[in-house]
């Protein structure tokens, strides 16, 4: 960072007279890019095309990094036949600052746990020093018996210091208050493996220090492009893809498992219209629950071996936000031969924690099925309120709840008496049937993602309207028929809510019904009450 | 005998649209919902052309709703063709 903007303050050619604002970017002025083509001969440009000053110091960056490369590689030849000291090659000042380096790797490595080249080299780059002086230096370390890895390290700083490049250019788009280029310029330094997903964290914090702070909901805008970005990739390396739906599914366990599945998952089906959309939604399921129960059993490990208690195992897993059904699960076949955690407690802990605890251990434990079920109702909306960000607009009927509106929920069986039948032959009827029909087909299928494959309700409504609209709209006028579309997101929201969460109160009630009709079993046949 | 699209009237004075029906075991399953409050449904099994049983076994729930989608995602384009 210091190193790129000292190269670019020093440099003649950058220097605002040589550059003027037009709309939202800043160009060079006529005749200045030849000039600075004059001072980097291989520099990859055409003189006759506008480029940004942004695309014009990268390039240039590019090529001094290049000619740093250069020097550094003739200089490391030169020891290697001389047999000299590398440092002996350089300059006074370069071989004084490559001396330091070397210090300071000496005084850092105590600190130095396995693995931990990141730490290494962010503290070397806290130095300030030229990236030459340090590579040199972590060489020098290394042949001076100082324990460390200096080609991890020196992969490790270059990868810092890339990142470090990355933010002139997100400092720009701030100012611009342009989300979508930083987004954007975030997933081009992803795919070129400059930074992961989790450093856009990191970038966010250095912004802030800068003084280029990010609202929540800007980050929140920044990380949708970079999802965007991500999705239209992988949309299209699978276009043609005969399983693409377990393949893309397969990929995004394996290659992105660990940013934000979920939000991608959702730009995919929005950007998906095909058949495959059920294979990819199942195919992704099962590959985020695969990824859920190995990020459950890795949280159970680190919370054992950090010594904490059960109870606070359970909050940590809350804390995470995954389905209450698959946490617990989870926790339950991971055994007392895996973990030395009181699976049981931490389980009762969990359940106690989200309100469906119970004193009585026994009552809790046959309730245990139905209490999962009911808590992962509870979760899927909590979840999508903390994922979306937005407010749902649906009503939280679960289960149990009197106001249903619907007329299930209810453990008894109503009968109805049909009063009269009539076939619709008003265009008003017709119309009202066909607006029926498709709100239950999107409800419907919104409750076959909710109850059958775990999708949040909020978010499987979404793409289950958005998939109605896309088919139907140009047909049918559907914005006339169906005219405020976010209410019908809310609708299959709350219908599917409703039907799963009265599901699964059903199989509550026949397990208690079960519970007590063996209970009074034994009580008649005078044995004791099951434990 | 009832046929998907038809409007009913129960006897709770309000009209539903008989929006899929169904075989299943034997027994005919129908998906209602209120002509004027799309969040009113009832799943429930067809007894002759006079009632509607409410279904309650949680497992046959399950089923229908699945089997009830496919046939709506079936359906659909030709009652709007039919309608529109």
């Amino acid at each position: 960072m210091n190193e790129f903007r000292e190269f670019f303050s020093n440099n003649p050619l950058f220097v605002s007279s040589n550059f003027e604002q037009v709309g939202n970017h800043v160009y060079a002025k006529s005749g200045v890019l030849q000039q600075i083509k004059d001072q980097y001969p291989q520099l990859d440009v055409n003189v006759d095309v506008k480029y940004t000053l942004v695309d014009i110091a990268k390039t240039v960056w590019k090529e001094e990094k290049k000619r740093q490369a250069a020097a550094s590689n003739h200089a490391e030849a030169a020891n290697s036949t001389s047999g000299e000291n590398k440092a002996d090659t350089q300059d006074p000042d370069q071989k004084d600052k490559v001396n330091r380096v070397v210090a300071f790797l000496r005084d850092v490595i105590p600190e130095y746990k396995k693995s931990d080249y990141g730490f290494v080299a962010s503290e070397l780059l806290k130095l300030g020093y030229p990236e030459s002086e340090v590579l040199f230096g972590i060489v020098q370390a290394g042949k001076d018996g100082i324990i460390l890895n200096p080609k991890k390290v020196v992969d490790s700083y270059e990868k810092q210091l890339k990142r470090e490049h990355l933010l002139p250019t997100a400092e720009g788009y701030v100012d611009q208050q342009n989300f979508g280029a930083l987004g954007k310029a975030f997933f081009e330094s992803y795919t070129t493996r400059v930074i992961d997903y989790q450093d856009i964290d990191y970038l966010f914090k250095e912004l802030e220090e800068s003084g280029h702070a990010l609202t929540l909901e800007q980050q929140k805008d920044v990380r949708t492009h970079f999802v965007a970005e991500l999705a239209n990739e992988l949309t299209s390396k699978y276009e043609n893809t005969k399983l693409r739906g377990a393949v893309l599914a397969n990929e995004l366990y394996h290659e992105y498992g660990d940013i934000g599945l979920p939000f991608c998952y959702q730009i995919l089906l929005a950007n998906s219209n095909d058949d495959n959309r059920y294979a990819l939604e199942f195919s992704y399921q099962k590959a985020y629950e695969r990824y859920g129960k190995n990020e459950v059993i890795n949280t159970l490990r680190e919370i054992e071996a950090s010594g904490y208690s059960e109870q606070e195992a359970a909050q940590t897993l809350i804390n995470t936000k995954w389905p209450a059904k698959m946490v617990l699960e989870t926790v339950k076949n991971v055994g007392p031969t895996t973990i030395s955690l009181d699976v049981d407690s931490v389980i009762n802990e969990y359940l106690e924690a989200i309100g469906y605890g119970n004193a009585n251990h026994a009552e809790q434990s046959q309730n245990t099925a139905g209490a999962q079920e009911n808590a992962d109702v509870q979760e899927n909306v909590g979840d999508e309120n903390n994922q979306m960000g937005d407010e749902p607009d649906f009503e939280q009927n679960g289960y149990g709840d009197p106001n249903l509106n619907s007329g299930m929920g209810r453990s008894r069986r109503r009968k109805y008496h049909i009063v009269s039948r009539e076939q619709a032959k008003s265009s008003i009827d017709k119309k009202a049937v066909v607006a029926c029909m498709i709100a239950a087909a999107g409800c419907l299928s919104t409750t076959v993602l909710v109850s059958i494959f775990g999708v949040n309700p909020l978010v499987a409504a979404k793409n289950c309207f958005a998939s109605l609209a896309a088919v139907k709209a140009a047909n049918i006028g559907l914005s006339q028929l169906l005219p405020n579309m976010k209410d019908f997101v809310a609708l299959a929201a709350s219908v599917s809510t409703t039907i799963f969460g009265t599901i699964s109160w059903l199989r509550l009630d026949r397990k208690k019904k079960q519970i007590e009709a063996q209970e009074a079993l034994d009580l008649a046949e005078g044995g004791t009450k099951r434990v | 005998m009832i046929e998907q699209g038809d409007i009913l009237t129960l006897d709770d004075q309000k009209k539903y649209v008989a929006v899929s029906i169904l075989s299943l075991e034997g027994s005919q399953y129908v998906y209602l919902v209120n002509k004027e409050n799309y969040k009113e449904f009832i799943i429930g099994e067809l007894i002759g052309d006079s009632g509607v049983d409410e279904v309650d076994d949680p497992d046959l729930l399950e089923t229908l709703i699945i089997k009830f989608n496919e046939d709506l995602k079936e359906s659909l384009p030709k009652i709007i063709e039919q309608y529109m």
